[in-house]
């Protein structure tokens, strides 16, 4: 059963043939083209700046979503309201928090939630197709009833903004869906429009990235009107601006984000990761997407196997006599 | 004074009050400005000697609310305050006498007690144009002061006013009114803030200064820290609302009906330093005081915020410092290692690795064998040969 | 087929003893799960989604399993004029991949938290074409049915089904090509699962390399526990070790070890992250510890004479298969920090479900050896 130098060869030329519709195109990928934000996105600017850890946003959130906008048809409350609890963090019972960063001169707060990615990781990731992205809205809804479970999304998503219920036996996702379900009332995202300093701002994403740059723009100190609850509310908060870390998070992070932060200090530091302006989602689907570009790879490939092992079976398909 | 118990040191006790409430009423006070338990009986002492240093109250630029405040004030009641409690030698509002002879006395008294007398300023002082704004037997508010400033032991500046100019020097302030403690600059003030000034503060600290004849601890403002040392937020019994996010949008509204905060109306609380919402006004009961009353805060215990800032704008809940229940931005969310689960981890990968090493060892021992036996077969062809 | 016969034996044995008690305990672990929930009893959390059951029983299950995809490679690719049909080997590695998979696919019965959903995945208007876990999903799923098919002639053989062989003879060389083309697409894609994550993944494991990667590794890992298992099952059951094919599989896998390191290390230098292997954190320790367990198997397999050893093949086997376990483990749960803030270390009962598939396929495997004509025969 020597094996010789020609047919060595050969067989790594084979090999080689496997691991070539394997490399070729993953180093020659480049990301699939990035989304595009539809032109009337609807998102939230949270401004830490003016946020005072009211809690109120926290507290509506859950008022507005009683175990969960996601399931309509049980938005009863079962096991009591867990409405007033102090969460530490997103997590199947909480779609947005505050959290808390303290430093030697002050502290600051952050919301965190899901930030509605222009070019969504957890979209491009659940295999069943329950995360979609509303092409009017841009809202990332999520559709619990073909979910299986298999929390790929959680994996996925750069924020960890998905929740699942570790605890039920039968689990689904949760994660803050812009309040979607409070559109079609007339009404928009709960933690916005009960918001009293309008930290945490509802429009546009358009004029908030508008608004966000007027911000930015602002001397320290100088008075401005800042709009509460909604952009197009006409309630204004008259206070003189805080000093602005100059970046509008989301602007361009992770490929852009629908939900923006603005804030005194660098949003890295209020535990927002450090996003290339690449979503991973384009980085992911670029390399998949070449790989299986038309399935030709695949065929290609198939057609070669079927080949090699044709004529390296042959012995087997003849018919011998010990099995008959 | 004549019906004043004397107690057997002959010292004189409250007015009808049985020496037993007395020394309760000494505690109280003792605790209200933040002494400790045993400091009630040297209050006791402090205030019933007939040789405690007076009080001289001096009337500027104000409207009386000080005073009026004071009237309300039932523990004790004013008349107990001003007869027993201090030794009061002027007022303009209480002295039954007026005119030359009661500036006379005044005059009198800041003579023979010369660097010991308390005096207690109300109202600011117009500074604009040789501050003629404000005058009193002819002589204007400035001059007075400056004259019977220096002379005093201690000065307490009671009422915003009289701290900072308060709602009567509000923009644009047209007679240059001042605070005591601008005019008075080389000697330290006690300021007593919030319009009206609480009568329980007053009290509180000149029986301190009697007691101890120093002053009471001071912020960097010059105000007693026992009663402006929190914001307002911070004694706030609504204050559970603003860390749950339940406002008031409105008045009149649902949220205003059920006694939510009231940061969204413009509230102050946040920003303010004073302890209105623990010692309240007016001795009526329960939470009478501005936001118990469904009235949001308006900041008139804090230069620049009352009669600066709109009424209804924001408050900016610069010192509201997040209490301990916030998330930190770290906070640790998950399960580490127990003990139980490292050591199955721990054995099951030395189980493997364990297994592995025992196969790998008989291995070679089998391999050495077999070798050997080969060998031994060799040997034993070759002598064969 | 003259090439492979039963082992046979006593079925019920110590060690199969003593893995049915381990597997009683998982399946009161089980019961748990199926009543309180994934929290009950095991530490996964919203950041550390996976906990250890899919890198464990999915990626580090199906790579061993990989075994029958790398001596598929070895006999039809490398094989020609060597008899490959006769390949003595190939059953066994066949076997390895039969457990592999089918347990690794029924391990999501019991990771899906949505698991009576599991329909949904199956029906096509519901894929998401841009999903990588769908393709994982789907070829795996393809490909354990293909391993059932190759595993088939040893099944009718023992059921002597004479005519049906035939017949499936004739067709068997599609099923061999599936049965390469499978896995090449979703090992490569379960590596590319791992890109989406992004940044939560350590640089010295997150690149756009991970499907080639995998794919290497899967191979190597494949190979690995085919010569550290027949090694083993051969020094139990008293065969002879083939040494003289393992030997000529070692040669292809040190080209294939030396392709990977260099693919390895070039990408890490390529992407300037080189110096996280310094950085003395746990990351640096597990990627020292990982390539360690690739290097080592590379000398011991550079001497034509450590080829032959059954000793030393077995440690490099054993070498192998823990570099790509550990490997494995690094990108899924070492290297992964979904933010700084959250904790994770297996629970047991994440543990023990983890032990009770091992346990399975420890107990299941000795049996089929012993009853179907897997192994080589030993008047080979
Ligand atoms: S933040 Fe996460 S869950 Fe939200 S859209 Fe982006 S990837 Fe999806
Ligand atoms: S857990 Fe559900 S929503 Fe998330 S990726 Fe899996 S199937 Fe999709
Ligand atoms: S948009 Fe709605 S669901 Fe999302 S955080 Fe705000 S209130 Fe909650
Ligand atoms: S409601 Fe607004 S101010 Fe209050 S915590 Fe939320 S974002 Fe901050
Ligand atoms: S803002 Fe006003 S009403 Fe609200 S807690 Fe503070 S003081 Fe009370």
């Amino acid at each position: 059963m020597g094996i010789n130098r020609r047919d060595f060869l050969k067989g790594a030329a084979g090999s080689g043939l496997l691991l070539a519709a394997d490399a070729s195109p993953a180093l020659a990928f480049g990301p699939r083209t990035p989304k595009e934000l539809p032109p009337d996105a609807v998102g939230i600017l949270f401004d830490s700046t003016l946020c005072i850890g009211c809690n109120a946003c926290v507290f509506r959130c859950k008022q507005a979503n009683p175990h969960m906008a996601l399931r309509p048809e049980f938005n009863v409350p079962i096991g009591g309201l867990k409405i007033h609890d102090t969460p530490i963090g997103l997590s199947e019972n909480t779609l947005t928090v505050i959290k808390l960063y303290k430093h030697d001169g002050g502290h600051s707060f952050i919301k965190h939630q899901c930030m509605h990615c222009i070019d969504p990781a957890c979209v491009s990731a659940c295999p069943v197709t329950a995360f979609t992205k509303d092409p009017k809205t841009g809202i990332v809804k999520f559709c619990k009833r073909v979910c299986i479970g298999c929390r790929y999304c959680q994996l996925a998503c750069p924020f960890v903004a998905i929740g699942f219920k570790w605890d039920e036996p039968f689990p689904e996702m949760v994660r803050c869906q812009l309040c979607d379900h409070l559109i079609p009332l007339g009404k928009y995202a709960a933690c916005c429009s009960y918001c009293p300093t309008g930290a945490a701002l509802y429009g546009r994403v358009a004029d908030l990235r508008k608004e966000a740059s007027r911000r930015l723009d602002l001397e320290y100190g100088e008075p401005y009107r800042f709009p509460v609850n909604h952009i197009e509310s006409g309630r204004k908060s008259f206070r003189p601006a805080a000093k602005y870390y100059p970046n509008i998070y989301g602007d361009t992070e992770g490929g852009g984000l629908q939900v923006m932060v603005l804030a005194g200090v660098s949003p890295l530091r209020l535990g927002l990761p450090d996003l290339p302006d690449v979503s991973n989602a384009a980085v992911s689907e670029g390399v998949f997407k070449t790989i299986y570009k038309w399935f030709a790879a695949p065929i290609v490939l198939l057609g070669a196997l079927v080949y090699l092992a044709y004529r390296n079976t042959e012995e087997y398909r003849k018919p011998k006599d010990e099995d008959d | 004074m004549e019906c004043h118990e004397v107690d057997k040191n002959g010292k004189k006790l409250g007015g009808g009050v049985s020496r037993r409430d007395f020394l309760k009423f000494c505690a109280v006070m003792a605790a209200s400005i933040g002494l400790p338990l045993g400091a009630g009986s040297k209050i006791a002492e402090a205030i019933t000697d007939p040789n405690r240093p007076p009080v001289i109250w001096l009337s500027f630029s104000e409207c009386t609310g000080c005073v009026m405040s004071l009237l309300q004030a039932h523990h004790p009641t004013l008349d107990t305050f001003l007869l027993d409690l201090i030794s009061l030698d002027y007022t303009r509002m209480f002295m039954t006498t007026a005119g030359h002879t009661a500036t006379a006395l005044r005059d009198k008294s800041i003579e023979e007690n010369k660097g010991k007398f308390i005096l207690v300023v109300e109202g600011a002082i117009p500074t604009k144009d040789n501050g003629i704004y404000c005058k009193s037997g002819g002589r204007t508010a400035l001059d007075i002061l400056k004259d019977v400033g220096p002379k005093a032991a201690f000065i307490i500046a009671l009422g915003s006013c009289t701290v900072w100019g308060g709602a009567a020097a509000a923009h644009p302030n047209p007679t240059g009114l001042k605070g005591v403690d601008k005019i008075l600059t080389d000697k330290t003030v006690i300021n007593l803030n919030t319009c009206p000034p609480s009568p329980y503060n007053l009290l509180s600290t000149v029986i301190h200064l009697l007691t101890f004849n120093e002053l009471p601890a001071l912020d960097d403002k010059g105000r007693p820290k026992f009663a402006y040392s929190r914001t307002v937020c911070n004694n706030c019994e609504r204050v559970y609302n603003f860390r749950a996010g339940r406002f008031a949008w409105q008045f009149g509204d649902e949220g205003h009906k059920k006694g939510y905060c009231l940061f969204a109306l413009g509230c102050k609380g946040p920003q303010t330093f004073s302890n209105c919402p623990s010692i309240l006004f007016g001795g009526a009961g329960a939470e009478t005081w501005c936001v118990g009353i469904g009235h949001p805060c308006c900041g008139c215990a804090e230069e620049g915020v009352g009669w600066t800032l709109p009424l209804h704008q924001l408050g900016d809940p610069l010192y509201h410092f997040p209490p301990s229940h916030f998330a930190r931005i770290d906070e640790p969310v998950g399960m580490g290692a127990t003990a139980a689960a490292a050591a199955v981890v721990a054995g099951s990968v030395g189980i493997a690795v364990g297994a592995g090493a025992v196969l790998a060892k008989r291995l070679g021992k089998e391999e050495k064998k077999a070798k050997e036996l080969s060998e031994k077969e060799d040997a034993t062809v070759a002598k064969e040969e | 087929m003259a090439a492979s016969e039963p082992l046979g034996g006593k079925i019920i044995t110590k060690p199969f003893i003593f893995f049915s008690v381990i597997m009683f305990i998982t399946l009161i672990f089980l019961v748990e799960r199926y009543i309180f929930g994934l929290g009950s009893m095991t530490n996964m959390n919203d950041g550390f989604t996976w906990g250890i059951w899919k890198p464990w029983l999915i990626y580090i299950g199906t790579a061993i399993g990989c075994g029958g995809y790398a001596m598929a490679i070895m006999v039809y690719i490398f094989g020609k004029g060597t008899k490959a049909h006769y390949y003595p080997l190939l059953r066994f590695a066949i076997l390895t991949s039969l457990f592999g998979y089918t347990l690794g696919g029924t391990s999501l019965i019991v990771d899906l938290g949505r698991y009576w959903l599991f329909y949904e995945f199956m029906l096509p208007w519901n894929w998401n074409l841009t999903s990588v876990l769908l393709e994982v999903g789907l070829c795996m799923a393809l490909y354990i049915g293909i391993l059932w098919l190759e595993f088939a002639p040893a099944v009718l053989e023992k059921l002597k089904k004479k005519k049906l062989l035939r017949v499936f003879k004739k067709v068997f060389f599609v099923v061999v090509a599936f049965g390469l083309l499978l896995p090449t697409m979703h090992q490569s894609s379960l590596g590319l699962m791992m890109v989406i994550v992004g940044h939560k993944l350590s640089p010295l494991w997150q690149t756009n390399l991970l499907p080639l990667l995998s794919v290497v590794s899967a191979v190597m890992m494949g190979t690995g526990a085919v010569i550290a298992g027949w090694i083993g099952t051969a020094h139990i059951y008293k065969r002879p070790y083939e040494t003289n094919i393992l030997s000529r599989v070692s040669v292809v896998m040190m080209g294939l070890i030396g392709a990977y390191l260099v693919l390895r290390f070039g990408d890490l230098i390529w992407r300037g992250q080189i110096g996280l292997i310094f950085a003395g954190d746990v990351n640096s320790f597990a990627f020292i510890i990982e390539n360690i367990l690739h290097i080592i198997p590379l000398l011991i397999l550079a001497s034509p004479a450590n080829r032959i050893s059954p000793q030393k093949l077995f440690i490099a086997g054993t070498c192998l298969l823990s570099g790509g376990t550990l490997w494995r483990h690094n990108y899924l749960v070492t290297g992964f920090c979904p933010a700084p803030q959250w904790v994770f270390f297996p629970a047991v009962g994440e543990v023990v479900i983890v032990l009770g598939f091992v346990a399975f396929a420890m107990a299941a495997i000795p049996v089929m050896l012993k009853v179907l004509p897997v192994a080589p025969k030993s008047d080979h």
